[in-house]
Order: structure tokens, then sequence, then C-alpha cells
């Protein structure tokens, strides 16, 4: 197990290189003159030449990439392009805004889906299970804008509950935008919960626990939530990319300082240096987060917890996507 | 062969033919359809984007249906000339994510080894980009405007949609008639399009279907940051988020495109989940 996580760690490195050689060369193709956006139309050519030698602007596509990755290497990511700084200071400061959001959110999605979606599914076609999945197709049939929007009009602006905007009422600031993206994901756990409890609840050894008179909370949850949560764990893996994605709706919702944003401002900017940063750390950290997921699957799986342990044995018997497929 | 996959087709629509909410959802996403394509017949493209200064913040009347915005336009017209854009974005970005999921999910898991390492890895690092941020990019490397758009949603889309067709692919790949196919001495990329990918068909169409909607409201998401296609031209998100600006006085502005856009994704989840049930009778009611 602590080969493969040491093994998986090291795989992140070139796909992070692969991600980063992406996005470079996306940004690069845009005809946008950097010196010339940053001086302004009237600085003289000769400013603005100067400027672009100073970025690198000089020299060939590839050479600026390799250099790019040599500083990263050294985890000197230089200096912003629009603000004259180093370009580590916003990504310290607004990191962990990210990191909050996203966590807060998912927790939220999966305290709310999940025990919704297993009452769904012991109850199927019950009053409750029809309203529980009626909401959660509305819910993901409205933009998190928009039911975002909706919210600060409510609990803001009406009923001075929370605050509107802003990370500096401490905890309170926090509530709506969790709250929000973090209900809004919750509609598709229940779902994935419902169906996959639905599927573990009609198999033989669900019937076989019962009738040997176990209590009906053990059965549901010891042994048919066990069963389901594996592809549970999956899609939570699957689904962190689009949340992630909406937290950078909920940032700019909110006007939290945090990645999303950053990467926003930053590609409107053409601020080459803090777009290239802000990104890697965002797929770092979801490499990282993709990571605890395999991981996870071990702890819920026996099967695959085997697998891994014989690894040392066999050679390379299981993959990663073996375990996740 | 050719009896066999008509008539499997044929038993799925009669499945779905029982499913009233779903016939009703069809209905209705076929009338939008319809809609989007008419939408010069059913009012002028010039009244969606003809400022009018004296009927700003028009309240819904007998003139202006659904009243109008801040600059004084009808929004029915924004609207119904919104779906345009809107749909096309959702059903244009699932066409080219299909096309693109279906041929590499599958070959990935046909030929497997080397290429499906690379295929999957490949997968792995674009769905480690938020979707949103990868749209960005292209738009920052591209410039704005519907194809990019339509190629930016598509690509956010494509890791996913790809794990589930090899996923598909690799369950049909084991069978018998595959086998035949092989020793009957048809090549792998004959295999692929005339045995695997119809075979794989009913879930490549549920999975397309639900994309839809999602693709649908990334659309809106993507305008909601400023990324749509470039004003005047009407999309549903951009007339919801410039709406948003003035919804304590003016909700009229936002209720509109809400209720079309909950429609389509309400409507297109619901046939998602009927034609599923009616490809797989077994999933009925699990999902």
């Amino acid at each position: 197990m602590f080969k493969y996580i040491i093994k998986r760690i090291l795989i992140m490195i070139p796909m992070l290189l692969v991600v980063t050689f992406i996005v470079f060369s996306l940004i690069s193709m845009s005809d946008v003159d950097p010196g010339r956006s940053k001086l302004g139309p009237e600085a003289s050519q000769e400013l603005v030449d100067e400027l672009n030698h100073k970025y690198g602007m000089d020299q060939p596509f590839l050479i600026r990439y390799f250099k790019w990755v040599w500083g990263a290497i050294r985890l000197d990511f230089g200096d912003s392009w629009y603000y004259d700084h180093p370009v580590s200071v916003d990504i310290a400061a607004r990191f962990p805004n990210t990191i909050k959001l996203t966590l807060l959110s998912i927790g939220i999605a999966l305290i709310i889906g999940i025990p919704l979606g297993v009452l769904a599914a012991v109850k199927q076609y019950s009053w409750a299970d029809r309203v529980f999945t009626t909401l959660s197709m509305l819910m993901a049939a409205i933009p998190t804008f928009c039911i975002a929007t909706i919210g600060v009009l409510i609990f803001c602006w009406k009923l001075h509950w929370v605050p509107a905007t802003g990370v500096v009422n401490g905890w309170k600031s926090w509530i709506l935008p969790s709250l929000t993206l973090g209900i809004s994901y919750s509609a598709s756990f229940l779902r994935f919960t419902r169906s996959s409890v639905l599927d573990t609840i009609r198999q033989d050894y669900i019937r076989t626990v019962r009738s040997k008179g176990v209590r009906e909370r053990t059965v549901i949850w010891g042994h048919s939530f066990r069963n389901s949560l594996l592809p549970l764990i999956t899609i939570t893996g699957m689904m962190l990319g689009g949340l992630l994605g909406g937290a950078v709706i909920m940032e700019s919702v909110f006007v939290i300082p945090g990645l999303g944003t950053l990467v926003m401002n930053s590609i409107n900017q053409y601020d080459m240096p803090m777009t290239m940063a802000a990104i890697t750390m965002l797929a770092a950290m979801y490499m990282l987060i993709m990571l605890v997921v395999d991981i996870l699957y071990a702890v819920v799986d026996p099967r695959i917890r085997a697998r891994y342990t014989s690894f040392k044995k066999k050679k390379a018997p299981a993959k990663a996507e073996g375990g996740a497929a | 062969m050719k009896v066999k996959r008509r008539s499997s087709f044929l038993e799925a629509w009669i499945r779905l033919r029982k499913n009233k909410l779903a016939i009703v959802c069809l209905a209705v996403v076929c009338l939008l359809i319809l809609i989007a394509v008419f939408a010069d017949l059913i009012t002028p493209y010039e009244n969606a984007i003809a400022n009018n200064s004296a009927a700003k913040f028009a309240k819904p009347s007998a003139e202006h249906w659904f009243g109008c915005d801040n600059l004084g336009r009808d929004m029915f017209a924004r609207v119904i000339h919104g779906s345009r854009v809107s749909l096309l974005l959702g059903f244009g970005a699932t066409a080219v994510a299909t096309v693109a999921a279906s041929l590499l999910g599958s070959a990935a898991a046909f030929i497997g080894g080397k290429f499906d390492t690379v295929v999957m890895r490949l997968a792995d690092i674009l769905s480690s980009i938020p979707p949103i941020l990868l749209s960005l990019a292209i738009a920052a490397g591209f410039g704005r405007g519907l194809p990019q758009l339509v190629i930016s949603i598509a690509i956010g889309s494509l890791p996913g949609y790809v794990r589930i067709v090899r996923s598909t692919v690799l369950g049909i790949s084991g069978q018998e008639y595959i086998e035949a196919a092989r020793s009957m001495g048809f090549g792998t990329g004959k295999i692929i399009v005339s045995e695997i990918l119809p075979n794989a068909l009913s879930t490549i169409l549920v999975q397309a279907t639900m994309m839809v909607s999602a693709n649908i409201l990334s659309g809106t998401m993507l305008s909601f940051l400023g990324l749509g296609v470039p004003v005047p031209r009407p999309e549903w998100g951009a007339i919801m988020s410039d709406g948003l600006d003035y919804i304590r006085y003016a909700s009229h502005l936002v209720i509109f495109p809400t209720i079309f856009i909950a429609i389509t994704a309400l409507s297109i989840n619901i046939l998602g989940d009927g034609l599923r049930d009616a490809f797989d009778p077994r999933l009925k009611g699990k999902a």
C-alpha cells in the first residue's frame, strides 16, 4: 500500500507537466502582446520591447515553457506581470480559501445527500422518496449562480442573517457559499446513493442477513450501505472537478478571494506566471484528493486492499485504474 | 444482425411509450427545438436586440409578454432567440463530445495495451483541470465565439464520457460475436464501427441525453463568468446573469429565463431516465 501511494505521487509529476504544458500552450496561442497590454497603446515600442524581453517573450515558446518548469521545480513561480510582486504571495493568500470552500461544500453535500439518498431508497415510492427525488432533479436543473444569488437575496438582504460577500466576517461568511454549493451538489449525491443502495438492497446476501434476524438498521447501514459505498466514492472523486468549477462560480458570486477567481482575472489580464501557478495548484490539489479517494477504496473494499498488499509479490497485478474501473 | 438491432430499438421505443412522463418530456424537448428553429417566425430578431429606453424594466404586459430588460429590450424575444444559442451549445457540444468519446473510448477498450493507457491517462489529466478553467484557457487562446464555446464545453465533458464508453465497450468486446467478427477477418476499425458501436449505442444515447442538459448548464455558467457568446446576442445564461443585477426590483428579468432553463434541463433529464429504463428494464425505478 505504501509503495502504491509513493508510485501514485510520482505519477503526478508527469501528469502535472502535461497539464501545465496544455495550459501554457493554450494561453500562448493568444495574440495579445503582454508588454503592450501592460504599458498601454501610448508607450514607445522600445519600452514595450524591453518589457517583453524582461518577460522572456522574445524567446521561442518551448524555451519559455522549460524556463517556467525549471522555476516551478524550485518552487519559484516568478513575479506577476500585472502586480509586479511574486505570485506566491497571492497563491498563499488565496489557496486556503479555495480549499476551505471546496472541503466544506463537499462535506455538506455528503452529509445531506447520503442519508436522504439511503432514506429514499429504503422507502422507495413513498412520499419522502418522491419529494427528495423531485427536489434533487429540480436543483440539478437550475444553474448554481442563480440559486446562490437568490440565496443572497433572501438570507442577506431580506433576513440579514449572514453577510453577502467576502471572507472578513469569520465563519459566518462561509455559511452561504458552502451551503449553496453543498446543497446543489447534494442533489447528485442523493440520486447516486439512492440508485446504488437500491442496487444492493435486492441482493441475496441482504435477504440472508435479514433472515438471520439482524436489526433493520444494521441491515441498511452495516450491509447494504457498506456495499454501495464503492460506487459512491468513485462518484465523489469524479464530481470533484465539477465542484472545483462550482467553487469558481461561488467565489465570483460571493466575492471570495480564491484560486478560481485568480485564474479568471489573471487570464483576462494576460498574467502568465499567475495563471500558470494558480492552475498548477488547482490541478495538484485535484490529483491529491483523487489519490485520497483511491486510498479510501482500499479502506472500504477488502478485495482491493488484498490486491495492493499482494503488490510486492507479483509484478504490478493491479494498476491504479484497475481499482477505479 | 440488422433485424435484431432494429427490434431492440423498437422494443425500447414501445417501453418508452408506456412511460407517460418521459413522453411528455420528449414532446417538451421537441417543442423547444422547434421554438429555436423557428424563432424568427415567432418574433423577429430585431426585438431581441433593439434598445427602447421608453420600455426600460417594463413589467410583463400584453405588449411585452415577459416584460423588458434594463435596456428596454423585449424579454420574450430575448428568451425565444436565446434558446437558439443555448440549445445549440447543449446539443452541439454533446454531438462533438459523443463522436470523440465513442471513437476514443471504444478504441481504447478494444485495442487496449499502450493506447488504452495513454488515452486513460490523458483523460485523467484533462479531468484534473476544472472544466470551467479549461474553457477559460481555450477562450484565452482561441478567442471568444460560438464554435470555441462548443469545443471547450465538449472538451470539458470528454474525460468522464470516455471512461463510460470504455467500460461499456470492455464488457462488449468479450462477447462471442466480436470473436466471430474477428474470425471472419474483419479489421479493428471495421469491428469498432460495425459491431461494437451499434451495441454500445444504447448506453451512449442515454449518456448523451443526460449530457445535453449538463452542457446547457455549463454554457450558462460560462456566460455568467463573462465567457459566453459576444453581446448583444441573447443566450439564456447571459440573459439570466444580466437580470440578476436587477433581481431586487425587476425579478421578471430572472424568472423567465430560469423557467426556460429549468424546464429544458428537467425534461431532458427525465427523458434520459426514461430512455435508460426503456433500454434496460431491469434498472427501472432505480435512478
